[in-house]
């Protein structure tokens, strides 16, 4: 392998080599123990909380069990090496008076320390034209030092590998500082919950949010204040039925409320259609949905080529495509159109709101075409032996 | 700008006579909303509030309203303006005087 990402170390003795493989060490682990505790700390509390909402139990020995389950996530990749997620190896090459390094494998933070080590300097090389920073003397030199150092590839290099045998066990010590922050948990706790009783995303954030604790510490990890841990009585409904069950209850208290909300105030999400109705006076009005526009702000609305779009205070209250070109021909005649707004699932007032709206022409097609017509003369039109004249005359 | 209902028929005012009787009604957007059209809604709306008498009664009020004015103007004793002794030249001689510098 002629290594375009190569490295040649500053060292003229072993106990440069030496110093400078220590400093690289240490930043290295500093990176795997930052990379491996969030991992566990990720794992320690997804499990936590998770049995706090009732849908697994409280392991005995919570940093153990999420050091083995972190491990087990990781396991070693084909060529036997450990975690490779985490892991970082760099290969080194004795050549005559130099030390060539190549970094074989990690991610990118692992590159970042290696690079920023003092002694180490870029000196890759690769058939090819040479790059302009390089100079050809140089270029040369490091082509021999390469062919020399790897003759064949895979052969004859050695090793510095960060990681060897399993990932170390931790404890809170090496894990607290990288606690999942609280909405995060959240929204974790809140996808199980939906998937185990598939109630619907906002309604499993509120349970969420009403099981997990809002911080964690180590005694919350160790001594959970829910009793799952323990083993319950059979008769007694497991977490997921009492969940359920309560679920259950909260959501048809919900449903009547909101029943009575809607027939009070049943908005639309967005306008998404919309009609345009030409009084037997010529006055022009659009009826859309009822979205609860601002009776205090001015309403536009933009007609677009098969699209109109209504906007208040420079918020897009929704988008209508496949408009009838007549309706955005009856449109683009006005300069203002009352819009009512209709409701039209709630009981009592169904004509809820008029605003009038400024109507604002954004099509690109036509604006173009308006211009171009005039140039277009029919042959035998008006004034057309004239113009053939005075032409011909120029 | 806008005006929000808060009785059944509230925003309904003479604006909306002509759409008792609708020229045209084009339907843009949601080709899969067949009942329950706003457009739909608005015209039985209209409609509803026609048949009910409801422009009638808005012409009736506008009436009564100019009725009631055109009293009060009548009851006030009209002075005549007083004058303050500004004379208007007559028409043809400020014309003259506008184009006396082109001689």
């Amino acid at each position: 392998m002629k290594p375009a990402n190569g490295y040649r170390l500053k060292a003229s003795s072993v106990a440069e080599v030496s110093r400078l493989l220590d400093d690289f060490r240490t930043d290295a682990v500093r990176t795997l123990a930052r990379g491996y505790g969030r991992l566990v700390a990720q794992s320690a509390v997804a499990t936590h909380d998770r049995a706090c909402a009732g849908l697994a139990d409280h392991p005995q020995d919570p940093f153990a069990s999420a050091c083995r389950a972190v491990r087990e996530a990781n396991p070693a990749d084909p060529s036997g090496l450990v975690a490779p997620d985490l892991n970082c190896v760099v290969a080194l090459h004795f050549v005559r008076d130099a030390v060539l390094a190549r970094f074989v494998h990690g991610g990118p933070q692992y590159l970042k320390a290696w690079e920023a080590m003092r002694g180490v300097v870029p000196w890759g090389w690769q058939e090819g034209p040479r790059p302009a920073d390089v100079t050809e003397r140089s270029w040369e030199m490091r082509g021999k030092y390469w062919q020399a150092a790897t003759p064949k590839p895979g052969l004859g290099a050695l090793h510095f590998t960060l990681l060897e045998g399993q990932l170390p066990a931790i404890g809170w010590a090496g894990m607290h500082r990288y606690v999942p922050g609280y909405e995060q948990r959240l929204s974790l706790v809140a996808a199980a919950i939906d998937k185990a009783l598939s109630c619907g995303a906002a309604q499993a954030r509120e349970r969420a949010a009403a099981v997990i604790p809002r911080e964690i510490t180590k005694d919350a990890l160790l001594r959970p204040s829910r009793p799952s841990a323990r083993p319950r009585p059979a008769a007694a409904p497991t977490g997921a039925q009492r969940i359920r069950s309560e679920a259950e209850a909260a959501r048809k208290e919900r449903k009547e409320k909101s029943k009575r909300a809607e027939v009070r105030d049943a908005k639309a999400v967005e306008i998404d259609h919309a009609d345009v109705v030409v009084s037997s006076d010529g006055r022009t009005f659009v009826a859309v949905p009822y979205v609860g526009l601002d009776p205090e702000t001015r309403v536009f609305l933009q007609v677009g080529d098969g699209h109109l779009a209504v906007s208040q205070g420079g918020v897009q209250f929704g988008h209508v495509s496949d408009v009838p070109r007549s309706a955005i021909d009856a449109l683009r005649l006005c300069r203002t159109v009352v819009m009512v707004e209709v409701d039209g699932k709630g009981g009592g007032r169904l004509l809820r709101a008029k605003h009038v709206a400024i109507v604002s022409d954004i099509g690109l097609a036509e604006g173009l075409k308006v211009p171009l017509g005039a140039f277009k003369r029919n042959k035998g039109g008006r004034g057309a032996e004239e113009m053939a004249k005075w032409e011909s005359g120029q | 700008m806008g005006e929000r209902a808060v009785t059944e028929a509230g925003v309904i005012d003479e604006t909306f006579a002509g759409l008792a009787e609708p020229a045209e009604i084009h339907r843009a957007g949601r080709p899969d909303i067949e009942t329950g059209r706003p457009g739909d809604v608005l015209v039985s709306e209209v409609k509803k509030f026609a048949s009910e008498g409801g422009f009638k009664k808005f012409a009736e009020d506008r009436d009564s309203l100019r009725k009631k004015d055109e009293e009060i103007d009548a009851s006030v004793k009209r002075d005549p303006l007083p004058d303050f002794g500004v004379r208007q030249q007559p028409a043809d001689a400020r014309d003259f005087e506008a184009t006396g510098d082109s001689e």
